[in-house]
C-alpha cells in the first residue's frame, strides 16, 4: 500500500501532465488554426477582393440595406441545417 | 404533434415543449445548471420539459433547432475574408468552437437525447423569434418585427403573420438586415464601452441612461448611414465586433467618447460622462426601433405588430413603440432573447407540420413546479422553523403583513416564468413606498448596483391610477416589458418603485391571470392604500433566478431577506439576526457566452 504523501506526488503529478496536455493540445490547435487562416482565408481574401465581392456589404452602394428574403416551403426549409 | 424546441450553444440555452400547438413546458437550462447564461445543450431542461407531459424522448414528432448552423458558418467565414488579415484571433476562436461541437449540432441531439437524424430539425434564428411571437400573440394578422444582435445573417426583418389561404395560419419573413449593420451590435458595444458585460449588462444600459442627457446623440447617430426605412449601415470603423474576439469596439470611439469605463469601476451614475453615453445610445436605439416597426408596418398593412429579438427586451423603446409607433396593439415576447428561440421554433415547426389551433400566451409561468412536501423537506434540512398557512387567504395575509412592516420576502410560488422577468412565480417582494427600500435591496438582498431601478407589481385595479400606461393598459405590461410614467400623484407612494426620470418598468397583475400575486397586493394595498409591491427577480447579483425549494433557501441563507414564502410554507423570521457566508459566486458562467455572435 501506497503511503499517503507518496499517493499525493502521483496526483500531482498526474494533473500537472494532463495540464501540459490541454496546453500542448491548445497550443497546437491555435497552430494549425492559424495556418489555415493564412493558407485558406487568405488566398479567398485576395480573390474576394480582385473580383471586388464585398460580403459584408461595406463598400456597396444601395437604396436601402433591407434585403428581400426568399424562403421556400415551411415544411421542407426545416429539414435543411444550412 | 409533439414538438420539443431547444436553443444552445451562444447563450441561454432552453428547450420548450409544444403538444398539438400548446406549449406544455419551456425552462431554461440556467435555472437546473445554476450556471448563468448557460449556454450548453440543455438535457435538464429538455428531459424536464418531456417528465412534465409524461413523455419520452421517442415519443416526439420532432426535436427542432432554433437557427441553420451552417449559414451560420459562411457568415463568420465570409466575416474572416472581409477583414483579413486582422481576424487571425477571431477566426482562431471560432473556427475552434466550430469544429469542437458546433458543427455537430445534429449528432450531440441525436446523441443527448437518443432521437434518430430524421426527426431532427433546424428554423431560421429569426423565424424562430417571430414564431415566438406571432404565435403566441391574440392577433389573426399582425406586422412583425425581430431585432437581436444577429442570427445566422438577419440583424433585423421585418414579416407578417396571418391565416393562410387554405386553412392554418402562415409566417413569413419577407426582408432583412444583415450583419454586420445591426442594432443589437451597436448596443453591445456601449454595453462593453460603459464596462458591463455583453449579452448581460445592455439593461443596465437602459437603466443608466435616465441620469443622463443624450448630449452624444449626434455622434451615435454619426456611427451608422440610415437610409429612411428602418434599415441603416454601421460605419465599422468605430467597431472591432466584426474582426476581434476580446474588443467589441475600436480607438475611435475612446477618442470620441473619452475612456471606456473598466469592467466593476465605481457606481458609474455618479460620472456624467457614462450617464450621458447611455443616454445617447439608448436615444438612438429608440429611433432605429420604431423607424423599423413603422417600416414593418407599412410592408405588412397592419395596425397590429408581434415584436421579438433580444432588442425587444429593452423596455423604454417599447415604451416609446407603445406610445408613438401608431400601432392599435403591440405584442411582445416575455422571452425575446435567444432563450425564447426554442418555444418559436418548436411552434414554427407546430404550424408548418401540422395545423393546430391557435394558443395565445396570457401567462409565462411555463416551468418547473414544486410541492408542499418537496418545500417542507428542504425547510426541514435547512433547519428553518415554518408555519402552513390554511389557503391562499392567509398566506396572502400574513405575507402582505409583513411586507407592510417593511419586511422583505422571497416569494416562490407555483410555476417558474419562462423569460428574463419574475412576474410573481419566483421574486423578491418589498414595500413600495420608502425611498430607502431601494437602497436595502440593493445593498443588503440582491448585491448589485446602486443606481439600478426595481419595478413594481400593480394590481389592475389601481394600475392606472398609479401609472400613466394608457387604457386599455397594453399587453406588454402583463410581462413587465415596457416602461410607463409614474403619475404625478403617486410618486410619494411609489418612493422606491419609481426611477430617476419617473418612470417605472410596471407589472399589471389580473386576477384572472394570476390570482395569487393579485390577492397578495391587494391584500397589501388594503393594509396600505398602495396596491402594488416591489418585484424583483428571486436571485442574487450574477447568478440564475431561482428554481426549486432549495434554490430559494439557500439565496434566502445568503441574502438579507427578512421571510420567506414557499407555496403556503411561511417562514416569517431570520434564524439570527446574521446573514450566512455567501455562497461561491455563480456569475462567472463556466462557458462564457461568445460575445459577437460566432
Amino acid at each position: 500500500m501506497e503511503s499517503e504523501p507518496a499517493a499525493g506526488f502521483f496526483v500531482r503529478a498526474k494533473e500537472a501532465l494532463a495540464r501540459a496536455g490541454r496546453a500542448a493540445a491548445r497550443a497546437q490547435a491555435a497552430a494549425l488554426l492559424t495556418l489555415a487562416y493564412f493558407l485558406v482565408i487568405g488566398p479567398a481574401a485576395l480573390l474576394a477582393r480582385a473580383l471586388g465581392a464585398d460580403p459584408l456589404s461595406i463598400r456597396r452602394a444601395a437604396r436601402t440595406g433591407w434585403i428581400a428574403r426568399r424562403a421556400g416551403p415551411a415544411r421542407e426549409t426545416l429539414t435543411k441545417a444550412g | 404533434m409533439r414538438i420539443l424546441g431547444l436553443s444552445f450553444d451562444y447563450h441561454d440555452a432552453a428547450a420548450a415543449l409544444v403538444v398539438d400547438g400548446v406549449p406544455v413546458a419551456a425552462a431554461q437550462e440556467e435555472r437546473f445548471t445554476r450556471v448563468k447564461h448557460d449556454r450548453r445543450l440543455p438535457e435538464s431542461a429538455a428531459r424536464w420539459c418531456l417528465a412534465r407531459a409524461n413523455l419520452d424522448a421517442g415519443d416526439l414528432d420532432a426535436i427542432v433547432f432554433y437557427e441553420k448552423p451552417f449559414r451560420k458558418l459562411t457568415r463568420i467565414l465570409a466575416g474572416s475574408i472581409a477583414t483579413f488579415p486582422r481576424s487571425a484571433a477571431m477566426f482562431r476562436r471560432a473556427a475552434g468552437a466550430w469544429l469542437d461541437e458546433r458543427l455537430w449540432v445534429g449528432p450531440r441531439i441525436e446523441r443527448a437525447l437518443g432521437v434518430p437524424p430524421s426527426k431532427i430539425l433546424f428554423c431560421e434564428h429569426h423565424l424562430s423569434h417571430a414564431a415566438s411571437a406571432f404565435f403566441a400573440s391574440p392577433f389573426d394578422e399582425a406586422a412583425v418585427l425581430v431585432v437581436d444582435g444577429v442570427g445566422e445573417w438577419a440583424t433585423a426583418s421585418l414579416g407578417r403573420g396571418r391565416r393562410a389561404e387554405g386553412g392554418g395560419w402562415e409566417l413569413s419573413l419577407d426582408a432583412e438586415q444583415r450583419y454586420p449593420h445591426s442594432l443589437g451590435l451597436l448596443y453591445s458595444a456601449f454595453t462593453a464601452y460603459l464596462g458591463f458585460e455583453v449579452n448581460e449588462g445592455e439593461y443596465k444600459v437602459m437603466g443608466l441612461a435616465p441620469y443622463g442627457r443624450p448630449r452624444f446623440a449626434d455622434r451615435v447617430r454619426a456611427m451608422l448611414a440610415p437610409f429612411g426605412d428602418g434599415s441603416f449601415r454601421l460605419d465599422l470603423d468605430w467597431f472591432a465586433f466584426h474582426r476581434d474576439p476580446a474588443r467589441a469596439f475600436a480607438a475611435r470611439f475612446e477618442r470620441e467618447f473619452g475612456p471606456a469605463r473598466a469592467p466593476g469601476a465605481g457606481d458609474p451614475a455618479e460620472d456624467a460622462r457614462f450617464c450621458d453615453v447611455a443616454a445617447s445610445v439608448q436615444l438612438v436605439c429608440e429611433e432605429l426601433v420604431l423607424a423599423m416597426a413603422r417600416q414593418a408596418a407599412r410592408r405588412a398593412g397592419s395596425k397590429n405588430l408581434c415584436l421579438a429579438g433580444g432588442v425587444a427586451l429593452n423596455a423604454t423603446a417599447n415604451a416609446r413603440l407603445l406610445r408613438e409607433g401608431g400601432f392599435e396593439r403591440i405584442w411582445i415576447q416575455p422571452a425575446a432573447g435567444d432563450a425564447g428561440g426554442a418555444l418559436g421554433a418548436a411552434l414554427y415547426a407546430a404550424h408548418a407540420l401540422g395545423r393546430p389551433p391557435r394558443w395565445e400566451m396570457t401567462r409565462a409561468d411555463l416551468g418547473p413546479e414544486h410541492s408542499t412536501a418537496e418545500a417542507a423537506d428542504a425547510l426541514r434540512r435547512a433547519g428553518l422553523a415554518f408555519e402552513e398557512m390554511r389557503g391562499e387567504d392567509e398566506l396572502c395575509s400574513r405575507a402582505a403583513g409583513l411586507l407592510a412592516e417593511g419586511k422583505t420576502l422571497g416569494w416562490h410560488q407555483g410555476r417558474s416564468e419562462w423569460g428574463p422577468r419574475a412576474l410573481g412565480q419566483r421574486s423578491i417582494l418589498a414595500d413600495p413606498r420608502p425611498a430607502e427600500m431601494k437602497r436595502t435591496l440593493n445593498e443588503k438582498i440582491k448585491f448589485r448596483e446602486l443606481f439600478r431601478p426595481f419595478a413594481p407589481s400593480a394590481v389592475e385595479e389601481s394600475f392606472g391610477e398609479l401609472f400613466d400606461a394608457g387604457s386599455p393598459v397594453p399587453d406588454a405590461y402583463r410581462f413587465m416589458l415596457a416602461v410607463a410614467p409614474v403619475r404625478e400623484a403617486a410618486r410619494a407612494r411609489l418612493g422606491a418603485a419609481a426611477h430617476v426620470d419617473g418612470s417605472a418598468r410596471a407589472q399589471l397583475v389580473e386576477r384572472g391571470r394570476l390570482p395569487l400575486y393579485h390577492r397578495l397586493i391587494s391584500r397589501f394595498g388594503d393594509l396600505t392604500g398602495t396596491a402594488a409591491v416591489l418585484n424583483t427577480s428571486f436571485n442574487l447579483k450574477g447568478e440564475p433566478i431561482v428554481e426549486t425549494p432549495e434554490d430559494a433557501i439557500a439565496t434566502f441563507a445568503a441574502s438579507g431577506l427578512d421571510a420567506l414564502a414557499l407555496g403556503p410554507l411561511l417562514v416569517a423570521r431570520r434564524p439570527s439576526g446574521k446573514t450566512e457566508a455567501r455562497r461561491r459566486p455563480w456569475a462567472a458562467s463556466e462557458t462564457p457566452s461568445d460575445g459577437w455572435a460566432w
